[in-house]
């Protein structure tokens, strides 16, 4: 199912350290024309393509800054231009919740949307308001929009950002954030720093992410039933012991005609990642139908990325199939080309071998298998 | 109608306004049971008498035959003779009775351990206070008996409640075993004032008065933040939000973290046993029904 990663605004309400779209653009929010238009897009594209579903993410910035009638005027869009087709447009949301009032989750349920997206830092002044990063007030509604999500029955998981001020103590995160989340999911995923700019301090190693997990590991191992699913752990469980593997984007190795990124302009990208690093422009949805878009040439990169691999960087590497080399924009972040494995390869594999391996017992080939 | 069940002292004016209500009732005196018992179910449903007498040793209270399926939660102050409670036992053994002694005294481990070995329902009463002056160490022995060992004894609290009915994916708070837990209980006095807890009572921390309010304190604002309090922890990385145990202990002796961190330990193992029983549960064998 194709998905597209909907930027309706740039705007956002907080200053989270390890987000720059505030600091490197003027935040922009799109046009009801333009909304409109997506819209028509969408349905064009699901008339062209009867057999396929949309996803469609509203990302941000902060999506909630749009104001809740601009969800309405979207639900209004999609029943006039998506009549015969909005049954197969799924629409989910990531937020950071600080925004969210009844009229919104109204809205959302009417949406089909019933579950949320979501981060979270206990660690002051990662997350929150304003010049100084005001965690405390930023917690305080970050908290109330949990309830409000609770009391509509929605559910909801979060990112946990790994920054350099996670590193002390991870076992402390790792007990806060499962008290925070009894159950449900929740993901631990390393800060992802641009071109070495690193201007807060915060950037941590692929390694250092491993011996985080590391630390963290054989206690949720041990105590599984306890534990909320935390990511990445319930996935690499799942790829070792089934048949069936899934993957998220970054690992999937098959996001090449799958993903689109749409911004406040309308101008389309590759993802979220490529539209915030200005690569990988697909044209405007204002000149181009998505049919064409998801068939864009530079896409073919990324396809072609998977057989390069595999003579060069990942040749007989024993993770291919779960790994794929990573995520393109992380080899580009370092390489400045999409066919290299990323630098969080090691990472994954140092992971692997020392804490997953060892303590569960378990051991795959996950080499492609040729014939 | 609400759920909850009230807590409050007895005054038979008060208990006469109620009607059809589950009813704790605080008393003073073991003297008072068997009238507050008719009393209460002229009208109403007795929950539990909660007797507070620390002047009082197990062993000379005057239990007697009328107390039968009364059900009865004291906080004493000791065992008292060992001799005159072995005298009493046949009778202390037929009662609904739990027995509640305060940890922040060495011995009374050792008489809880006693009290369950012979089969009195018992447990330990931590009260207000903070756990400066309680020794984790011997409240985890304590609760290794209680939970793991294999000779016949009776449930020693609040250990029994936290290993039945603890659930990984809810908190557990075991201060419905002290009948302080607002999701479970609500406190009223004679004046009708409403509180979430006996302390909060004591305090003056009312959230409503009036026996009517009771019905619709769903929708009581200061009911509904109660719910969410907990998560005053987790603005930021407070030392008990990111303890391994918060869980099933919910903060309750933060405020004097600083002087005994060994809460934390103790707790930790708590739920480690609260994991086992869970899942040696999930492992009994199912029979057919015959």
């Amino acid at each position: 199912m194709p998905t597209i990663i909907f930027k309706a605004s740039e705007k956002c309400n907080s200053n989270c350290i390890y987000c720059d779209v505030v600091e490197r653009k003027a935040p922009r929010s799109m046009s009801l024309e333009l909304l409109e238009l997506v819209f028509q897009r969408i349905n064009e594209y699901l008339e062209n393509k009867p057999n396929e579903k949309i996803n469609l993410t509203w990302h941000g910035g902060e999506p909630c800054t749009l104001g809740v009638n601009y969800f309405k005027k979207a639900l209004e869009f999609q029943d006039r231009y998506c009549a015969k087709t909005k049954s197969r447009l799924n629409h989910s949301i990531q937020s950071n919740l600080t925004l969210i009032n009844q009229d919104f989750l109204n809205v959302f349920k009417q949406m089909g949307i019933n579950t949320i997206g979501t981060s979270y830092d206990p660690i002051p002044q990662i997350r929150g308001f304003g010049k100084n990063r005001d965690s405390d007030a930023y917690n305080r509604l970050f908290m109330r929009g949990i309830n409000l999500l609770n009391e509509n029955s929605f559910s909801w998981g979060f990112i946990y950002v790994v920054t350099k001020k996670a590193l002390e103590k991870p076992l402390d995160i790792f007990y806060l954030l499962s008290n925070l989340k009894l159950s449900g999911v929740f993901n631990l995923h390393p800060v992802l720093v641009y071109e070495n700019d690193d201007k807060h301090n915060i950037a941590i190693t692929p390694l250092e992410f491993a011996e985080f997990l590391g630390k963290i590991f054989p206690v949720w191992w041990e105590h599984q039933d306890r534990y909320s699913e935390v990511d990445p752990f319930k996935s690499y469980l799942r790829n070792y012991q089934t048949e069936s593997i899934r993957l998220g984007c970054s690992e999937s190795g098959s996001c090449a005609h799958s993903y689109l990124y749409i911004g406040p302009d309308g101008q389309a990208s590759h993802c979220g990642r490529s539209a915030d690093w200005g690569i990988l422009s697909y044209g405007n949805i204002k000149f181009l139908p998505l049919v064409d878009i998801f068939l864009d040439k530079q896409r073919d990169i990324l396809l072609k990325r998977n057989e390069i691999l595999l003579k060069n960087d990942c040749l007989d590497c024993n993770y291919w199939g779960i790994c794929h080399g990573g995520c393109p924009l992380d080899s580009y972040n370092t390489q400045k080309d999409f066919l290299h494995k990323t630098e969080w390869c090691e990472g994954k594999k140092h992971f692997l071998k020392k804490y997953f391996e060892p303590i569960t017992g378990l051991n795959r080939d996950f080499r492609e298998k040729v014939n | 109608m609400s759920e909850h069940i009230l807590v409050c002292p007895f005054d038979e004016d008060l208990i006469g306004r109620l009607r059809r209500r589950a009813i704790v009732v605080r008393a003073a005196k073991f003297e008072f049971i068997p009238h507050i018992n008719r009393v209460i179910n002229e009208h109403n449903k007795l929950h539990c008498i909660w007797v507070i007498d620390r002047r009082k040793t197990l062993a000379n209270i005057p239990f007697a035959e009328d107390w039968l399926n009364i059900p009865i939660s004291c906080f004493i102050g000791g065992l008292g003779s060992i001799k005159n409670v072995m005298n009493k036992l046949s009778i202390l053994r037929k009662l609904s009775i739990r027995v509640f002694l305060s940890p922040r005294e060495g011995r009374n481990f050792r008489d809880l351990m006693i009290l369950s070995s012979l089969g009195v329902n018992c447990g330990v009463f931590w009260g207000n206070g903070g756990n400066k002056e309680i020794d984790w160490e011997l409240m985890n022995d304590l609760m290794h008996y209680a939970v793991y060992s294999r000779a016949k004894h009776a449930a020693i609290e609040p250990f029994d409640y936290v290993v039945s009915k603890y659930d990984p994916k809810r908190p557990t708070d075991f201060n419905s075993v002290y009948f302080d837990n607002p999701r479970r209980y609500l406190h009223l006095d004679k004046e009708e004032n409403i509180a979430l807890t006996q302390e909060d009572l004591m305090r003056g921390n009312f959230i409503s008065k009036g026996i009517s309010s009771i019905d619709s304190i769903g929708g009581n604002q200061k009911y509904i933040e109660s719910k969410t309090l907990w998560q005053e922890y987790f603005f930021k990385m407070e030392e008990c939000a990111s303890c391994p145990a918060w869980r099933i202990c919910l903060g309750k002796f933060s405020a004097s973290l600083k002087q005994n961190s060994k809460c934390k330990d103790f707790f930790s193992d708590l739920l480690d046993a609260a994991d086992f029983y869970r899942s040696s549960k999930a492992k009994e064998k199912v029979l057919c029904q015959l």
